[in-house]
């Protein structure tokens, strides 16, 4: 069969040179705001293996992860600033054109036989591929196999970027979803967790850079115009027309990535209204994925298990309230004066203190990896009661749809970094009634939770990014809308940010 | 900018003793700039990895510069030696870099701009590539010899700017 260049194909081709472009300063964005490559799930100080970054930290003085970020030219990342939010809903809207494309293009390969043009079909083709090198290395240029649009090396590469390197770094992308590396919490612990997935899917970066660098050197020893001409026309009739069409080609691609980070740093909002018709849509169907994380490597069962795997020093992020009240709950020790209110939308509005907790929850843990929205993880073993247990006993009313959390801390009062009011955050009844959504009193068998970890009560919410599991909670309110509350969007960082409150990935 | 909303200053506690104590420093900014150059950005950590690497780089310009100096064919009058020579250093070398833990890296720079060289020495003379009628193997084999040194040269660069490092050395990451 004539391989050649089909139509289909050539689209493909430019439309990877778009997604993966995009997907590259988009991830870097992501990468900037914890720039910092790390082997083990616990991101203890000073173990990292990679960092990208100039900023060194305080050293005399507790430092937040949001202390972390890096600022990045908007000329090398997308949007630049530091701004991750961004980062993210272009990094998804990109993925989601990538996978599809990737997907349509690994079925056209199997249905039209194209397949043949990157698997080889027999082990000659890696005989032929050692010729070829070594041709390369005498700065001659090998020939094409016969009846293949180009040379055994050519196809092993291109085969490899395409059929291995494209879904490892989907996977790779797809597990640093919270829903879905807690739900398939056996396969992100087999594979080493989610740092080495993080360096995985890093790695799967300079594979790309260097594919590209190579491929660019490659067309241009080939021929510039030659080449081109098969990308733009399938054959190499045309290469004047071919160069000049695809050189247009890449002035538009640097075209859409300048209007893209001035329309992003211009207008946020609208880049969100955009994640939220281009993403919401697949990204929704993640909260089918109840998170059943219980994090052990010897754990078989799915059982609770002990602090063999737990994080020494659970990194905290975000600073402690200041307020009056708060800091006198904490002279106290807590279990005295802290009560936990339930009210709004149910039949039994109710007070709560640590001790009710305590009995309520009869013993209940979870062991589980927190997922920093910004990169760093920790594994922490949480003793509390799930909401869904809370909501049963208070009995929400009919048109109940959500729970909102407030915290104690007030953002601009208590952290530098931040401006703005009261840190609350909300679930969709669907989060709330989550297995591993949970209120926690107690941190990794300590009696209680350390201050900067949320004392004395917190939220644990498996199945999302970790600032959605509020801290130093307050109360909790059971609601039939939350968009009438602070900006409308569904919690603080939500509001003031650019997050989406359904940040299941 | 200073932390203005620090409990322990607005207290009238003060540790500052180091220049980051209480806030975050940035490094390699030029005055009048808001970021450093970009590659100040990257820094690797990999010593013992780093380390094999260079030894390896090192042992394919030694390997590369022998097979050259093995075939019947010499780049420029009285090439032999001096292959030979870059041979020998790089055995040395490696064994060296293998044994101990010395930092070696310079004399690997000084062996690799050796090797480029006799690289350069072959284009002045009749350097065995394939249209001076070198087999192909032979041809590969004598530009192994100038990738592979300014692959040296490369990763000694990064060595030097502190992008990588190598054993007994470390990044020393604080944070």
């Amino acid at each position: 069969m004539d391989l050649g260049f089909p139509w289909w194909l050539r689209v493909e081709h430019f439309l990877n040179l778009v997604f993966i472009s995009f997907l590259v300063r988009s991830g870097i964005e992501i990468l900037g705001t914890y720039p910092k490559l790390y082997r083990s799930q616990h991101t203890v100080a000073g173990t990292a293996w990679a960092q990208f970054t100039i900023q060194r930290a305080p050293k005399h003085k507790y430092y937040t992860v949001g202390g972390e970020y890096d600022d990045y030219s908007p000329r090398l990342s997308l949007p630049g600033r530091g701004l991750l939010g961004l980062g993210r809903y272009w990094h998804f809207i990109t993925v989601t054109g990538f996978v599809s494309s990737w997907v349509i293009y690994f079925v056209l390969l199997i249905f039209t036989g194209q397949w043949r043009r990157y698997v080889p079909t027999s082990l000659d083709t890696f005989t032929q591929a050692g010729h070829d090198m070594l041709a390369y290395l005498a700065f001659t240029v090998p020939e094409a196999v016969e009846g293949m649009p180009f040379n055994a090396v050519q196809q092993l590469s291109y085969g490899f970027v395409i059929l291995v390197l494209t879904p490892l770094v989907i996977i790779t992308g797809a597990f640093q979803s919270p829903a879905i590396a807690n739900y398939f919490s056996r396969l992100t612990r087999a594979v080493g967790g989610r740092q080495v997935i993080r360096t995985v899917h890093f790695l799967c970066l300079l594979g790309y850079v260097a594919f590209f660098v190579v491929h660019v050197l490659m067309v241009l020893i080939h021929g510039y115009a030659h080449e081109t001409s098969k990308m733009v026309f399938g054959s190499t009739d045309l290469p004047v027309a071919g160069g000049i069409i695809f050189t247009v080609s890449l002035i538009v691609v640097v075209a859409l990535h300048v209007v893209a980070t001035r329309w992003t740093l211009a207008d946020g909002r609208a880049v969100e209204r955009l994640h939220n018709v281009v993403v919401r849509p697949w990204s929704n169907l993640l909260y089918r994925l109840p998170a059943r994380m219980h994090y052990s490597r010897s754990n078989v069962s799915g059982e609770d298990v002990g602090l063999q795997n737990t994080t020494h020093n659970f990194r905290g992020s975000g600073r402690p309230p200041e307020a009056k009240e708060y800091l006198a709950l904490m002279a106290n020790g807590y279990d005295d004066d802290y009560v936990l209110e339930i009210g709004g939308y149910v039949e039994r509005p109710m007070s709560l203190t640590i001790r009710d907790l305590r009995e309520l929850a009869d013993g209940h843990s979870q062991t589980t990896l927190h997922h920093c929205v910004q990169g760093f993880s920790s594994i922490g073993r949480w003793r509390g009661i799930t909401v869904s247990d809370l909501l049963d006993l208070a009995g929400p009313l009919p048109g109940a749809t959500d729970v909102v959390y407030t915290s104690f801390q007030n953002m601009g009062r208590d952290d530098a970094l931040y401006e703005g009011g009261t840190y609350y955050e909300s679930n969709p009844m669907i989060e709330a009634r989550m297995p591993q959504t949970l209120i926690a009193f107690e941190l990794n068998d300590e009696g209680a939770i350390p201050a900067k970890n949320g004392a004395p009560v917190r939220l644990r919410m498996e199945t999302s990014t970790g600032f959605r599991s509020l801290k130093w909670l307050e109360r909790i309110e059971v609601v039939n809308r939350y968009d009438i509350i602070g900006q409308g969007r569904g919690g603080y960082f939500e509001d003031a940010d650019f997050y989406d409150r359904n940040q299941l990935i | 900018m200073e932390d203005e909303k620090s409990p322990a200053l607005r207290a009238g506690v003060d540790f500052r003793g180091t220049q980051n104590a209480t806030m975050r420093v940035s490094e390699h900014v030029r005055p009048g700039r808001k970021r450093a150059p970009l590659l100040r950005y990257v820094r690797f950590n990999l010593p013992r990895a780093t380390r094999l690497l260079l030894l390896f780089v090192v042992a394919v310009i030694g390997a590369a510069s022998a097979a050259v100096a093995l075939s019947d064919r010499e780049p420029f009058a009285f090439a032999a030696p001096v292959l030979w020579a870059v041979c020998g250093v790089a055995v040395v070398f490696v064994a060296v870099g293998l044994l101990t833990s010395a930092r070696i890296w310079a004399w690997g720079a000084a062996l690799a701009v050796a090797s480029l060289l006799v690289y350069l020495g072959g284009l002045a003379g009749d350097a065995p590539y394939v249209w001076n009628g070198a087999s192909i193997v032979l041809a590969a084999t004598w530009n192994v010899t100038l990738l592979a040194s300014i692959g040296y040269l490369v990763l000694y660069s990064a060595l030097r700017y502190g992008i990588i490092v190598a054993a007994p050395d470390d990044q020393n990451f604080m944070d």
